[in-house]
């Protein structure tokens, strides 16, 4: 007699479709997989056991993730291994390449660049610009839901994406000029 | 108020999130008008659509790894997790 595979629950059908999507924000905030794989872990335990405070048939994801970002926050903020660089004031990357007659003012030179660059260079924000992004740039939340995952105002989302990406443009940008991508004379 | 045209400077500070689609219904409208008829700012906006697209390249291979995923859905199995 064969038995039916166990059925699945309402808590798998519901949470196991994002781990994929908690692991990539998990190792943007931890910066190392074995980190990134066990808050990943915690998360989705801690959800488990708050499961029946969970509103069935609203977002599982937002959900998730305010989860994850408090376990974040609480157990695993200070085993970062490299502290994240402060917020710094950079010149507007695009008005630099344009004012110079650059030819890469369309920016195709982004499309040249590696991932692990990509992904090193917004490890390298300040957590605050690092999360947003992430979940914006990186994940395709809308704003609303960023500001509802993170409890601030809309408004405080969009300030810190537009200096975040700012940062990652000149870092993006001078790591195109150390790949030879961008010669520094058509941007300085 | 809605048909008013957006100078450069104003249409640059709407642009990333006019290509996010996160505007009012006029305000994208607008946006895509001062683009429609400024040359720099188009330019400007490929920049902008060049950048978000390789933020969302980068990360479009990771996924969370089969043995991590395993161990937590035999942990939920047993319905004692943590």
């Amino acid at each position: 007699m064969s038995s039916a595979p166990p059925a699945e629950s309402a808590f798998e059908r519901d949470v196991l479709p994002h781990l994929d999507l908690m692991y990539r924000v998990a190792l943007r905030m931890t910066g190392e997989a074995a980190n990134a794989e066990d808050l990943v872990q915690d998360t989705v335990f801690k959800a488990f056991r708050a499961w029946d405070r969970f509103h069935q048939g609203t977002n599982a994801r937002g959900w998730l993730l305010t989860i994850l970002r408090n376990t974040f926050i609480n157990d695993y903020r200070r085993r970062r291994r490299a502290p994240a660089l402060v917020d710094i004031d950079v010149a507007e990357p695009h008005r630099l390449i344009h004012e110079h007659g650059g030819s890469h003012s369309d920016g195709e030179f982004f499309h040249a660049l590696v991932d692990d660059r990509i992904l090193a260079a917004i490890e390298a924000l300040p957590e605050e610009f690092r999360e947003v992004v992430v979940l914006s740039d990186i994940e395709g939340l809308g704003y609303a839901q960023i500001a509802e995952t993170l409890e601030v105002p809309v408004g405080t989302v969009k300030s810190r994406l537009s200096r975040a990406r700012r940062q990652l443009q000149a870092r993006l940008l001078d790591y195109a000029i150390e790949a030879g991508i961008v010669r520094p004379g058509q941007v300085s | 108020m809605s048909d008013a045209r957006l100078d450069c400077a104003e249409a640059l500070a709407l642009l990333q999130d006019y290509l996010k689609e996160e505007l009012t219904l006029d305000n994208q409208s607008r946006v895509a008008t001062h683009l429609a008829a400024c040359g720099h700012c188009l330019e400007h906006a490929h920049f902008e659509r060049n950048f978000l697209a390789a933020l969302e390249r980068a990360a479009r291979g990771v996924r969370c790894p089969g043995e991590v995923a395993a161990r937590i859905r035999q942990a939920l199995r047993s319905g004692k997790p943590g």
